[in-house]
């Protein structure tokens, strides 16, 4: 088991002329929690899209330096195959609105995984890993958009799941959930990074001194401070770290 | 005493709401004269013998407008037949793969596209499409097949223009979803985007529909006007507006009425098209 799933070697992103990611060096422990954290417009998203290049549905992105997934570069891993093994959880949950099977077995259709008879047996397996399969098995064949907004992030996860990536990247996964909500998805981060590893961008500084092992600190484009969780919250070395951990700006 | 500025206000909002219900009125005073017009026919002749009569002959008493329904269906349908793919794939193309450049050249063509007088793709039906079926296919050549590929054509610019809104209106994120899934662009247009913008591209079907049911001149140009049911796609047939419009010059009496009877179904199919469309475009909104 290689000690980084991810990893990024002086990265550089540029959106035309603006430069939003400088000199980025980066990892992400395997099987752990990473926390990404700084002031909005930091880059933390853009460095989170790279790792599935999302940023590559967008126009004017140029991008320099390496990335690695489990030491694989980046560019020798086609993007369906790259897609499938390191998944994402967006912001505003965005289940499709089809019914919560449609959902579930959306990325078994796509990938070609399993055969439609087994297909019911991935679903509950993975409905179960979110702790959804109780509330939802009765649900399958109703719409998705129905459900709760915490309902529908945890169904997004589920779906992710059926996939069998090694890595989940979470974009503010909480930031559309009321505390309660993002309390039960934080516990379930916490299930799922014994089998895989996770990467999570938040606005949220207790969130990430809560959940994660690993706390990266992002300002201006720049990866001011990465370390585990504990020192960074504790005892950051870097100033600027340690004004944005104790709010004099941010 | 009450402000100017605030009379003025209120003149300007009635005159506004005034001129708002006019269309109001005009539809109603529309659809008042055709029923006065259409329905003692149908009261003096018999609703059966009008709408299933195979015979059309208002001179002598007969008023069975039968082929004719059947005849305005099988050109629809053959419309759509050829217009639906075409323009939904026009459309995708539009939404999905078109540059920025791309679409600002495509979208006014095809907006240009509805503006051509329909006599005018009569003519060129006539011209191009009349001697090609003739020679490659047979018969006289002003066939239901024409008929049918005319309007196809003339159906384009409503199918690509409704389909277009409703798939650029998808929203991004199940796109990005569908992307981060593993999907490829067309997976994720042919099992997210295009389920997603659904009853749009059915309410632009409907309403193609609509326009080629209504469509006249052309039909007239091209069909051949025939009084029976076509039994292949070679033969020529009358529409229910080609009939009205064919016959209305001349009629007078019972056979004038007979025309109001054939505009009064005409109408009824054409209130339900667009109901069903509505009903589309509504259910979309509400989710």
């Amino acid at each position: 088991m290689d000690r980084f799933a991810l990893r990024t070697n002086k990265l550089n992103l540029y959106y035309g002329d603006f430069h939003a990611l400088k000199n980025v060096d980066f990892q992400v422990h395997s099987k752990a929690i990473t926390a990404l954290i700084g002031p909005s417009g930091c880059g933390k998203s853009t460095l989170l899209r790279c790792f599935n290049r999302m940023n590559d549905l967008l126009e004017e992105v140029r991008i320099e330096g390496e990335i690695y997934v489990h030491n694989e570069k980046l560019q020798d891993i086609d993007i369906i195959n790259l897609r499938k093994k390191v998944g994402m959880v967006f912001q505003r949950p965005n289940p499709f609105p089809f019914t919560v099977y449609e959902n579930m077995v959306y990325g078994l259709k796509v990938h070609g995984i399993g055969h439609r008879r087994g297909w019911r047996e991935i679903v509950d397996r993975c409905l179960h890993s979110v702790g959804l399969l109780d509330e939802l098995k009765d649900k399958l064949h109703t719409p998705a958009l129905d459900l709760s907004e915490e309902i529908k992030q945890r169904l997004c996860v589920a779906r992710l799941l059926t996939v069998e990536p090694e890595i989940i990247l979470l974009d503010e996964p909480c930031s559309a959930l009321d505390p309660i909500a993002t309390m039960r998805i934080e516990e379930l981060m916490i299930e799922l990074k014994e089998r895989y590893t996770i990467l999570i961008v938040t606005h949220n500084m207790q969130q990430a001194a809560r959940v994660s092992d690993y706390t990266g600190f992002m300002l201006l484009g720049d990866l001011v401070e990465f370390g585990e969780t504990s020192h960074i919250f504790t005892s950051p070395r870097d100033e600027r770290t340690e004004g944005y951990i104790t709010g004099r700006y941010g | 005493m009450i402000d100017r500025t605030v009379l003025k206000e209120r003149f300007v909002k009635w005159v506004l709401v005034a001129f708002a219900l006019s269309s109001l009125l005009f539809l109603f005073l529309i659809f008042i004269f055709i029923l006065a017009e259409g329905l003692p026919l149908f009261l003096k002749v018999g609703l059966n013998k009008i709408i299933f009569g195979m015979k059309w002959a208002p001179t002598k008493g007969h008023f069975g407008i039968f082929p004719m329904i059947i005849s305005s269906f099988l050109v629809t349908i053959g419309a759509l037949v050829i217009g639906a793919p075409l323009g939904l794939s026009c459309a995708i193309y539009l939404s999905e793969y078109a540059g920025k450049r791309t679409r600002m050249l495509l979208k006014p063509a095809i907006e240009l596209l509805a503006g051509i007088p329909s006599v005018v793709f009569g003519f060129l039906g006539v011209i191009y499409i009349v001697p090609l079926v003739r020679n490659y296919l047979g018969g006289s050549g002003f066939s239901l097949i024409s008929t049918c590929l005319v309007l196809g054509v003339m159906i384009l610019p409503t199918i690509i223009s409704i389909s277009f809104d409703a798939l650029v209106s998808v929203p991004r994120t199940y796109r990005e979803g569908s992307a981060a899934m593993g999907a490829t662009k067309w997976q994720t247009i042919y099992k997210v985007i295009i389920p997603s913008a659904k009853s749009g591209i059915l309410a632009s079907f409907i309403l193609g529909m609509g326009r080629a049911i209504g469509e006249t001149m052309a039909v007239i140009m091209i069909a051949g006007n025939a009084l029976k049911i076509p039994t292949s796609i070679l033969d020529p047939l009358r529409t229910l507006t080609g009939n009205i419009a064919l016959e209305l010059a001349y009629a007078t009496g019972d056979h004038r009425l007979g025309l109001f009877s054939t505009g009064v179904v005409l109408m009824v199919i054409i209130m339900i098209l667009n109901y069903i469309a509505n009903f589309g475009i509504k259910r979309k909104i509400a989710k």
